[in-house]
């Protein structure tokens, strides 16, 4: 990070500068010597670090989750990315889309509001299944998506008897629409078990995606959707 | 604060995030030992659901991981959404927190550095591992270089922020300001000779603290 300097000459000769000049050679060149680190880290340090620009805020109800925050720019951007690839790759998947949505209705159960005061972490007023899709799904795979409240917490996704991951492979779970627009929510490891439970943002409406989906991904930096879907289930009741 | 003796018991080294072996960090705290349990502490409270311990996180480390993504991104708007993401990350994740493998700040620099790069690089966010701490959450090491760079620089202008004011202000003139010695007798009044002592006495004390740090 050494990036500015006001003149060439080195971090010891700046100390020697300074140093008192009545002071034997000996003496000052091992005084310069001993400040020189402090006046080479004093060089290094970018002016962010000096005086940093005033942070935003903080949005409490968006950070905790207690209200949908408004889509952040770069996952909106992410989204229209993602929508683009997903025709482009996976075409046959929109063409499907009436057998996807015969098949994940079934796994659909209806919303389940809890009383007041049952949970203090989480309280949610959606529950929906996911059930296994695809031929290399375990049959004991499924999950269960529960939405709490709008303006309360966010989204969570419990998901069980899915294959361990093996070596950088993931899971990644997607909101998917009727039209192929898929938008990212986030991406999870499971246990040996096959097990996770992860609590994730929810930055936009699911009620405006058909399905929520889950994938497995490998870390081969593409943020497109795989292909290979392992769970999904509607969105709404 | 008007000497070595008691910057010593105001400045204390951070542990060193494991992995960065080497890299000094300098982190303003009570003491090791009080640096360890505040953070321990506050992550505990955040994990419990504690929205005044977020808060309070918030106030100490906005500030620096806002400048660091500010630098990274080079975008304000882009740096307020990745900032975001860092403490929605904070709250959801405290209860991983390892003090033993560095401190809170590293850990929230260490998230800072993931999702900035995810933004950059436009790739995948990391999964959500069950066993992952934060701390590795970061491809190949990644960007870690850099921002323990910007970290320890951060910490090294809070101590030179520690120094007594007028051996503060004439180094931030100089180093800072890019001043050379002569301007800053002329803009400051102050004799050549009195810049240069009080510029000696700050560097010092900074050399005492880095050698204690070490």
């Amino acid at each position: 990070m050494t990036e500015r300097r006001d003149d060439d000459s080195s971090a010891f000769e700046e100390a020697l500068d300074l140093v008192d000049g009545n002071q034997a050679g000996e003496s000052r060149d091992a005084e310069a010597k001993h400040l020189e680190p402090a006046i080479a880290m004093l060089r290094s340090i970018p002016r962010e670090a000096w005086k940093a620009p005033l942070p935003p805020r903080l949005d409490l109800e968006a950070v905790t989750g207690r209200k949908q925050a408004e889509a952040p720019r770069v996952l909106r951007e992410s989204s229209r990315r993602r929508r683009a690839g997903f025709f482009g790759s996976w075409p046959r998947l929109v063409a499907g889309g009436m057998a996807v949505a015969a098949m994940v209705g079934v796994g659909v159960v209806l919303g389940l509001v809890l009383g007041g005061g049952s949970s203090t972490e989480f309280t949610p007023s959606e529950r929906l299944v996911l059930s296994g899709i695809g031929e290399e799904v375990p049959s004991g795979a499924s999950g269960e998506v529960l939405i709490a409240d709008r303006g309360s917490e966010p989204l969570e996704l419990d998901v069980s008897g899915l294959k361990p991951n093996e070596g950088k492979e993931f899971y990644e779970f997607w909101l998917l629409g009727k039209k192929g627009e898929l938008v990212s929510l986030g991406s999870f490891r499971v246990d040996q078990e096959g097990s996770s439970r992860v609590r994730l943002p929810l930055p936009v409406n699911p009620a405006d995606y058909g399905y929520f989906d889950v994938s497995i991904e490998k870390e081969d930096g593409s943020p497109e959707h795989s292909g290979k879907s392992v769970l999904r289930g509607l969105t709404k009741v | 604060m008007t000497g070595t003796a008691q910057m010593t018991s105001v400045f204390a080294p951070s542990p060193v995030v494991a992995g960065t072996e080497g890299v000094i960090v300098f982190a303003p705290a009570l003491t090791t030992d009080r640096l360890e349990t505040d953070d321990e502490r506050l992550a505990a409270a955040i994990s419990g659901g504690d929205e005044a311990a977020l808060e309070e996180a918030y106030g100490r480390w906005s500030g620096p991981v806002f400048a660091f993504l500010s630098r990274r991104m080079a975008d304000r708007s882009t740096a307020e959404d990745v900032l975001q993401q860092v403490f929605i990350e904070v709250w959801q994740k405290a209860d991983r927190f390892d003090a033993g493998r560095g401190t809170l700040q590293s850990w929230i620099f260490a998230i800072a550095n993931s999702r900035s790069l995810d933004v950059l690089r436009k790739r995948v966010p990391s999964p959500v591992d069950p066993v992952d701490d934060g701390f590795s959450d970061s491809v190949d090491g990644e960007g870690i270089d850099e921002m323990e760079e910007f970290m320890a620089s951060w910490n090294f202008a809070r101590l030179v922020d520690g120094l007594p004011e007028e051996e503060a202000e004439l180094l931030r003139m100089r180093f800072n300001d890019d001043l050379s010695q002569t301007e800053i007798s002329r803009r400051t009044g102050v004799p050549l000779g009195t810049v240069k002592s009080r510029m000696v006495s700050g560097l010092t004390k900074l050399r005492t603290e880095m050698e204690a740090s070490r």
